[in-house]
């Protein structure tokens, strides 16, 4: 197993609130790992320290190390907006911006300075044929993207995700708010992506984890108790903790 | 008595005050429209007044009044929004924000009049700009500037925070997240605040009629001394020249005011359906 992503002693604080506790976390390349466990476990806190997004709050205090291809995320050479754009959010809630389909796709590129329609035009039909939505808006590409269902949205903010050329993509419960059809279409959707992504996936509910991912974090109280492949932590959990929480006894 | 009645005559209480205020409003403007509307003609509007404004028309009374209404705007519609995006986007609730926001709403409730003087005083005589353009205009920016900010200040706040989550998480700067994404989203709320400036710059005459002066001439520079629609109808009513022009500007400014709210309108109405918001 190359891991890709190792989480080394990560600790955040944002003022008295500890919302990770020493977590060690090495996630694989293209492969889901899921990061599950109850509300207010730390696991969009792990999300979004990922991408550097925690430093928005100005309480935040870190230590620890976080590396990508063995490098740490906080030397002070890198740049946040290229990391950010290495490493894409998709959030709970579909969140598209009040402008058109098409300005939404290309949002990240036009924030780079990217002006080449061919260029742009090229990355509209790749996010959107691999968030699988561009048959459904092809021909409506200029009409605003709040005209969209819920379903629909959430798949427009992937494909902004996936027209950034990412190499890692943070999926925060992607499908709460979704239908069940539209869930399954976004789980199909992850499981064709991974090949060429790495995904880091916060589910809807455990089930779902279990569903698609390879590997799974069980997190509670900001630590991470227990990681392994999912058939391990769902089935032979060796902690009693997860063993509690897969089981339905708590949470 | 029960308490349903109670409620009964609390809305009607509240009915009788909306209706009365309204009354005494349409009332007003009725009154100075039928006036005033019977003498206003197009030479009227295009021609110089004469013999102290007993004959002849506005016209650089009407000049007078965009060009200071306009050059407010020019100084106050970039340090309102300047201010308001510092206050919401580039610093967290402390001290200083509370102090600034304490110091606007102060300036908020100072009447025009000081303003004026001030106005006077400062830009006229200390800085030697004379009745003037430049010393009217940012007279009148200093007083509609409260507005200004504090309107884009909650037209930026209700931009959704999600917007922001997005735009940073899109590699976004905290400049360009304001440019992308909070601006345009808070647009239609900025001009509303920026029309209601403009409103009551326009209709001014406090503090105007020290900074700006009173003269009759079509301006030539920005230090050319100015008349204003609201000065000229003061000056006419008060110094009995004419109530006759006095109406007809009156109610030529009340139209200017109605058509700048109109025309507002209508523009924020396509910046709202252009996004795609309800
Ligand atoms: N920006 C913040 N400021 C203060 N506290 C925060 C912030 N973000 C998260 N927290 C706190 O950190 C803890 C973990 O939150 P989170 O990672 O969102 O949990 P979840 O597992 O439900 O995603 C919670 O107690 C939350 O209140
Ligand atoms: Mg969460």
């Amino acid at each position: 197993m190359s891991e890709y992503i190792s989480i080394k002693n990560l600790s955040v604080r944002f003022g008295s609130v500890e919302a990770l506790k020493n977590v060690d976390l090495e996630i694989p390349r293209n492969q889901i790992t899921t990061v599950f466990g109850p509300a207010n476990s730390g696991k969009t806190v792990l999300m979004r320290a990922i991408n550097r997004m925690i430093e928005l709050s100005p309480t935040l205090q870190r230590s620890g190390d976080i590396t990508i291809n063995g490098e740490s995320i906080f030397r002070p050479e890198v740049d946040v907006a290229v990391l950010r754009r290495r490493v894409s959010m998709v959030f709970a809630l579909p969140t598209p911006l009040p402008m058109s389909i098409y300005e939404n796709v290309i949002y990240g590129l036009r924030l780079m300075g990217e002006k080449n329609r061919e260029k742009l035009d090229a990355q509209v039909e790749y996010g959107l044929e691999a968030a699988a939505l561009w048959n459904e808006v092809r021909n409506r590409l200029h009409d605003p993207a709040l005209s969209l269902s819920g379903g629909q949205q959430q798949r427009l903010c992937l494909a902004r995700s996936l027209a950034l050329d990412p190499d890692i993509l943070l999926l925060d419960a992607p499908t709460a708010a979704l239908d069940p059809i539209s869930t399954a279409q976004i789980e199909e959707t992850m499981i064709e992506l991974k090949s060429r992504y790495t995904i880091i996936l916060v589910p809807h509910n455990f089930h779902q984890g279990a569903r698609v991912a390879d590997r799974a974090a069980f997190f509670l109280g900001g630590e991470c108790i227990e990681v392994g492949t999912v058939s391990q932590i769902f089935t032979a959990p060796r902690d009693s903790r997860t063993e509690d929480y897969v089981s339905g006894r708590f949470g | 008595m029960s308490d349903q009645l109670r409620g009964k005559i609390a809305i009607g209480m509240i009915w009788a005050a909306a209706l009365f205020s309204l009354s005494v409003l349409i009332l007003i403007i009725a009154y100075i429209l039928i006036r005033g509307l019977p003498q206003v003609s197009l030479s009227f509007l295009l021609e110089s007044p004469t013999d102290l404004g007993r004959s002849g028309g506005i016209f650089p009374a009407i000049l007078g009044t965009l060009v200071l209404g306009l050059g407010a705007l020019v100084i106050a519609v970039p340090l309102g929004i300047g201010s308001a995006i510092y206050l919401t986007e580039y610093t967290y609730p402390s001290r200083l924000t509370s102090i600034i926001r304490f110091g606007t709403e102060s300036l908020a409730g100072v009447p025009s009049i000081i303003f004026g003087l001030f106005g006077f005083i400062f830009f006229v005589s200390y800085l030697k700009m004379s009745w003037s353009i430049l010393a009217g205009s940012l007279t009148l920016a200093l007083m509609i500037l409260p507005t200004i900010i504090r309107t884009a200040e909650e037209a930026i706040r209700a931009v959704p925070q999600s917007y922001r989550e997005v735009s940073f998480g899109m590699g976004a700067t905290r400049w360009q997240m304001v440019t992308t994404v909070v601006l345009p989203t808070a647009l239609p709320g900025i001009l509303t605040g920026i029309i209601l400036a403009f409103g009551r710059a326009v209709g001014e005459t406090a503090a105007v009629i020290f900074t700006a002066g009173t003269a009759l001439n079509i301006p030539i520079s920005v230090f050319s001394p100015v008349r204003t629609m609201a000065v000229h109808f003061y000056i006419l009513a008060v110094e009995g020249i004419s109530l006759e022009k006095a109406y007809a500007t009156g109610a030529v400014l009340i139209i200017t005011v109605l058509l700048i709210n109109i025309g507002a309108n209508m523009l924020i109405t396509r910046a709202v359906v252009r996004t795609g918001r309800k």
